[in-house]
């Protein structure tokens, strides 16, 4: 069986070291991560503006690719860390699994939600309308539906412990609509495209477009992890019940 | 809006959501830690 210990102060700081490589490191590293970050950002956008050529058929609204496309791959990156920690947290029991699956769901939320409005302003200004029911626009929606209600449960259930175990669980079933996200286009007929033929430097600027916003994913869900590991601490703190409400011996032993 | 303009805003609107969400988690990480420094800490947490 499981350790299930997540009762002390010691355990606690050493399952969050464990967790996220960021978490634990020394200042100067996440400042110049988040420097880094930054920077990038504003490279890739002076690249797009400068350096990427307007596109023949749709103009420059094609330029909003360079945000849609590295959001929306990082969008099924966090839905796919909500899976991992909640299968981890169903084997293992350790509540650090569960603070990592709902911060990877915000930021999931997040991303998906950029996906969805630089699409629809992109919908809106190649064909017309702001949205239409295709089916890739159809599954991405669903797609943030899920994670908003997953944060929705988990903030419904008081337990937590049962919190834990209903979000590794509907994170297990809500992941099952990436690959229907990613596949909708390829296999149905839709009026999203499925793969776009770019230009050498349109290539390069889709490219370093990845690095900050894959940077931002990664150092969100650390952040919101930290949060999420802090204001548990708080809440364990300010109980009365102080870590018997922490102990989750009763639950492993019944799975 | 033209086309110029739609393409701006979608950047600015995901530039904003990106940062501003960094921003909100760091405040109210610090905040957490500082009302976490506040409290004393609890002896008898062992089970």
């Amino acid at each position: 069986m499981a350790n299930l210990d997540y009762s002390t102060p010691e355990q606690t700081r050493r399952d969050l070291s464990r967790a996220v490589p960021l978490v634990g490191l020394p200042a100067w590293f996440c400042v110049s991560y988040w420097v880094l970050a930054a920077a990038s950002f504003g490279a890739a956008c002076a690249m797009t503006a400068w350096y990427a050529p307007i596109e023949s058929t749709m103009g420059v609204i094609q330029k909003i690719f360079y945000i849609h496309l590295p959001s929306a791959i990082n969008t099924f990156l966090a839905c796919m860390m909500v899976f991992v920690a909640s299968v981890g947290f169903l084997v293992q029991r350790r509540m650090w699994w569960d603070d990592l699956a709902a911060a990877s769901a915000k930021v999931a939320v997040l991303l998906c939600g950029i996906v969805l409005m630089t699409g629809m302003i992109w919908g809106k200004s190649a064909w017309g309308v702001w949205w239409t029911w295709s089916p890739r626009l159809t599954f991405s929606l669903l797609l943030w539906l899920l994670y908003v209600v997953y944060l929705i449960v988990r903030a419904s259930v008081d337990s937590e412990q049962r919190r834990a175990v209903v979000g590794a669980v509907y994170g297990v079933v809500a992941f099952l609509d990436v690959p229907l996200v990613y596949l909708s286009a390829r296999l149905l007929t839709d009026i999203h495209p499925s793969s776009i033929t770019l230009a050498p430097p349109m290539k390069l600027t889709l490219i370093v477009w990845f690095v900050p916003v894959t940077l931002l994913c990664g150092g969100l869900i650390a952040m919101a992890y930290v949060v999420q590991a802090r204001r548990r601490q708080r809440t364990e703190a300010l109980e009365t019940g102080g870590p018997e409400a922490m102990n989750l011996s009763l639950l492993g032993e019944a799975a | 809006m033209n086309a110029s303009e739609y393409t701006v805003a979608a950047y600015v609107i995901a530039g904003t959501l990106l940062f501003g969400y960094a921003l909100i988690l760091c405040i109210s990480g610090r905040a957490l830690a500082k009302d976490m420094a506040a409290q004393p800490p609890k002896t008898d947490s062992k089970v």
